[in-house]
């Protein structure tokens, strides 16, 4: 039970005969933070509301350790959900926000109080606890969200793009936040985000959607370094699509070595140069090879040589072995 | 599951109030206007015999005279009135604001009443001062225009029409966005530009809906044409004069139809339009600044003063008149013609009206916030759950007297096991409800439309019935609007006359419908009181609602965000 503690079988979702969901499986292990990552229009944000019971699947099985969920309401699968828009209670306090669920089960105020303290202790709002909603910054919202959602103690905690309306430096410090709640609590949890980057660096698994499907379901390393489809090369990190002898490979922009006096590799001509801080981004023409796009590298933007470089700098190109086939 | 029957029950009941006490009645006119009494299908032969009496032809040519006459007076009145109060720096527009709404809190004769006095064959000015102006000055002029007929139903029905443009111009009005200005003036529109590719566009769609409204009001309205039309006669009188005073039921419901049917083109090309609209004002529009001209200023002023001394001249006639012991001869302040004695009307109807404006003010408010809340926040299954809402909102192109007839028609069957509401103050109290439904219904709908949908699904998921979560969430945040449709419920059961002057009995007479009476048998002055004292309880009204509303924006302000 604890590998499969939650698993869709063949979820199937139409609306208004436009398929979102087509034959969707995927299976989480207790304590496994997962991310379902694609594009707007994926059915990312379907596939959540099925697994919290919000919409009805046409077809396919909802299991929660072993058993069959599908027909239960919302209302009893006690799952926690997080909302992109937070959907605080704008007329209650932050402590009456978080006891909203709790009042209704009989478990004394006492021990209803004591939950809400512990809430309050783990998300950091003490301070706030008697503010209403919307005296409060759009991260502690988001982080009493958390606090009503984790009070009931879930099953599982289910996020729907948690961090897409905050700004960058609070979504970065907010999704460590997260991601520390559910070690802490070692709570399974469900992601939806659109951000490769949130979901690369918070989940323990990725399961990438395009067009209704899983395309892949796999660790973030496996998502990067060997993507199944062209499709997860391009949305998971930079991919370059190049055509060597009749086939079509990838190969990431940090794995392609460029030099300006070797005499070996492939004559290339910059094209374009973009500033990136850390690293320059170099958008180059490749000689007697096909890419899709300019091919993209990017090098340190400490190295004398790559400072000096300008548009229609001839350079070399090394391509790596180890470049994925498609 | 236990949440889904009830609602599937709630929705079921919602759906069969409307059909019985709106659809069906309907349907009963529909059957009279088109069978003969033994029931027999006769076609168009009402509408042939209608099309053939000359009587019927003037009226119906004169109903759409007037209501056209009115629809661009109001119009035009309104929007400049509504253009200068939000566009241009003015002193005072709490004040014209509030009086340009008095003539929502009373009932339409009073309009008519303060024409005759003013305007009448004893009039203040027709009479009394030509006659003065003449003696002084030797001459012998005549008053140039008669006040009964077109001329006193049309200033009556601008006067009662302009307050509901007002509002829905002032509400386009506001909701321009500023940049859309600033963007003009960085490409060099000038004033006019501006005003022709900018203003105009942005308050097309209120335009739109003030112009139906004006139209629908005035075309059905029938307290103004009944006092001051004196031999003109119009549609909305006809019915009353046919049902009443013939007992010509079919005639009566073969007009009603023709009244009907403006009234339902009118609504449906601005349910059409409206459509349309969709969301051209957003969350990050900005709100428009007012630029200092003090031509334009000196100009509005001029204007909104001058409308709103007219409005409050003609409105305080009948109110002046009423304290006077013989106006105009005996300007003695006196309280004897709110005694109601000797007069054709008494103090009873007044209690009558009290008691079915709060009835339909509690019930309506409940009935309307059930169909607004199954639509927009319970789970069925859409075609279902929007059935309450639609029904709600097609109450809006029927006439009150329409109504008023098919409830005669329904309900006084002896057939019908609901008969026993006839006569009572019940039947008024629905008929009312039916009458006013559809503007609360979309003001608690766009009240629900505002708060977040995903409010419902987190009380779910945490296995909070939704029950709670309507008295702890959903009802606190639409307070506001809960109590503005009481209110509007209470104000329009008032001042209203066209449903329940079909449907008032014995002991159930309303003051408006005194006041009918009363002025029948030319007891105006008690009339006039009648009059003023619905002003004077839907002005109280209105002062309570203040301080109460103003008292929960206080409480709830810390929670409250910037909307209003």
């Amino acid at each position: 039970m604890e590998n499969e503690y939650l698993k869709t079988c063949n979820i199937t979702k139409s609306f208004g005969g436009k398929r979102v969901l087509n034959d969707v499986s995927f299976t989480a292990k207790r304590g496994e933070f997962i991310c379902l990552l694609g594009p707007s229009g994926c059915g990312k944000t379907t596939l959540l509301r099925i697994i919290a019971g919000l919409e009805n699947s046409d077809s396919g099985t909802v299991f929660f350790r072993g058993k069959d969920f599908t027909p239960v309401p919302a209302s009893r699968r006690n799952f926690g959900i997080v909302f992109q828009s937070y959907a605080l209670f704008p007329n209650l306090t932050v402590t009456q926000n978080i006891a909203y669920g709790l009042k209704t089960r009989d478990i004394g105020k006492k021990a209803a109080d004591g939950i809400v303290n512990e809430m309050l202790e783990i998300t950091g709002l003490h301070g706030e606890k008697e503010k209403y909603p919307f005296q409060l910054s759009g991260g502690q919202q988001q982080r009493v969200a958390l606090a009503r959602a984790l009070a009931l103690n879930p099953g599982i905690l289910l996020l729907d793009e948690p961090l897409s309306a905050l700004d960058a430096k609070v979504r970065e410090k907010l999704r460590k936040e997260i991601r520390a709640i559910h070690d802490k609590m070692n709570i399974t949890t469900v992601m939806v985000t659109h951000d490769q980057e949130e979901a690369i660096t918070v989940s323990d698994k990725i399961a990438v959607m395009n067009g209704g499907v899983i395309e892949q379901f796999g660790t973030p390393d496996e998502l990067y370094f060997t993507p199944k489809t062209e499709f997860i090369a391009g949305f998971v990190g930079m991919m370059n699509f190049l055509h060597l002898d009749g086939r079509k490979v990838g190969v990431r922009p940090e794995q392609i070595r460029v030099s300006t006096f070797s005499n070996e590799g492939i004559n290339a001509v910059v094209k374009d140069i973009e500033f990136r801080g850390s690293f320059l981004r170099l958008f180059l023409k490749l000689e007697n090879i096909k890419t899709d796009s300019p091919l993209v590298v990017d090098v340190s933007s400490c190295d004398p040589a790559m400072q000096r470089l300008r548009a229609e700098s001839l350079i070399k190109v090394q391509i790596p072995e180890s470049a994925i086939s498609f | 599951m236990k949440a889904k029957t009830v609602t599937s029950v709630l929705i079921g009941l919602i759906i069969v109030y409307f059909l019985l006490f709106f659809f069906l009645p309907l349907v009963s006119i529909g059957r009279l206007a088109f069978y003969n009494t033994d029931g027999v299908f006769i076609g168009f032969k009402n509408f042939a015999e209608y099309f053939t009496s000359p009587n019927m032809i003037s009226s119906f040519k004169n109903s759409f005279a007037v209501s056209g006459t009115v629809t661009v007076v109001t119009f035009l009145l309104a929007f400049f009135y509504a253009f200068s109060i939000s566009r241009i720096h003015m002193r005072g527009k709490y004040v014209l604001r509030y009086i340009s709404m008095i003539s929502l809190f009373t009932p339409t004769m009073l309009h008519g009443i303060a024409l005759v006095y003013l305007f009448g064959r004893q009039g203040l000015v027709s009479n009394l001062f030509v006659s003065w102006f003449n003696a002084k000055m030797h001459t012998n002029h005549v008053f140039p225009f008669e006040i009964y007929g077109a001329a006193g139903i049309i200033i009556s029905e601008v006067i009662y029409t302009f307050p509901h443009a007002y509002l829905i111009l002032s509400v386009s009005f506001a909701m321009s966005d500023q940049r859309l200005y600033e963007a003009a003036e960085t490409m060099g529109a000038g004033k006019l530009r501006k005003f022709f590719t900018v203003t105009l566009p942005s308050v097309k769609y209120g335009a739109i809906s003030a112009i139906t409204t004006i139209f629908i009001l005035s075309f059905t309205d029938m307290g103004a044409p009944k006092i001051v039309g004196g031999q003109y006669n119009v549609m909305a009188v006809d019915i009353y004069k046919q049902v009443i005073g013939q007992q010509n039921f079919s005639m009566g419901a073969t007009v009603a139809v023709l009244l009907l049917v403006p009234a339902l083109i009118a609504f449906f090309i601005d349910r059409l339009i409206q459509q349309r609209q969709g969301a051209t004002f957003s969350s990050k529009s900005v709100p428009y600044v007012i630029k200092r001209s003090l031509f334009s200023e000196l100009l509005a002023a001029a204007y909104c003063w001058g409308i709103a001394l007219l409005i409050l001249f003609v409105i305080g006639t009948s109110v002046f008149v009423s304290f006077m012991k013989f106006f105009p001869y005996d300007m003695t302040l006196t309280l004897k013609h709110y005694m109601f004695k000797y007069v054709a009307g008494d103090f009873s109807s007044y209690l009558n009206s009290l008691k079915v404006a709060l009835g339909t003010a509690a019930v309506g408010t409940a009935v309307a916030f059930a169909a607004a809340y199954t639509a927009e926040k319970t789970k069925a299954k859409d075609v279902f759950r929007k059935v309450p809402y639609a029904l709600a909102i097609t109450t809006l192109a029927v006439p009150g007297l329409v109504i008023g007839l098919a409830y005669i028609l329904f309900f006084n069957s002896p057939s019908n096991p609901f008969s026993f509401i006839y006569g009572t103050l019940t039947i008024l109290v629905l008929a009312n409800i039916i009458h006013f439904i559809a503007v609360p219904v979309m003001s608690i709908t766009s009240s629900l439309k505002k708060q977040d949908r995903e409010y419902d699904n987190v009380a779910e998921s945490m296995g909070v019935p939704p029950v709670k979560t309507l008295f702890r969430v959903t009802l606190p945040l639409s307070l506001n609007a809960v109590m503005e449709t009481f209110f509007y419920f209470f104000v329009n059961s008032m001042v209203t006359i066209s449903a329940v002057i079909f449907l008032y009995g014995q002991d159930t007479k309303l003051a408006t419908i005194a006041i009918v009476s009363m002025d029948d048998a030319g007891d105006t002055a008690a009339a006039a009181a009648m009059a003023s004292l619905i002003l004077f309880t839907n002005m109280g009204v209105k002062i309570i609602y203040d301080i109460a509303a103003g008292m929960i924006r206080k409480k709830t302000a810390r929670w409250q965000t910037i909307q209003r």
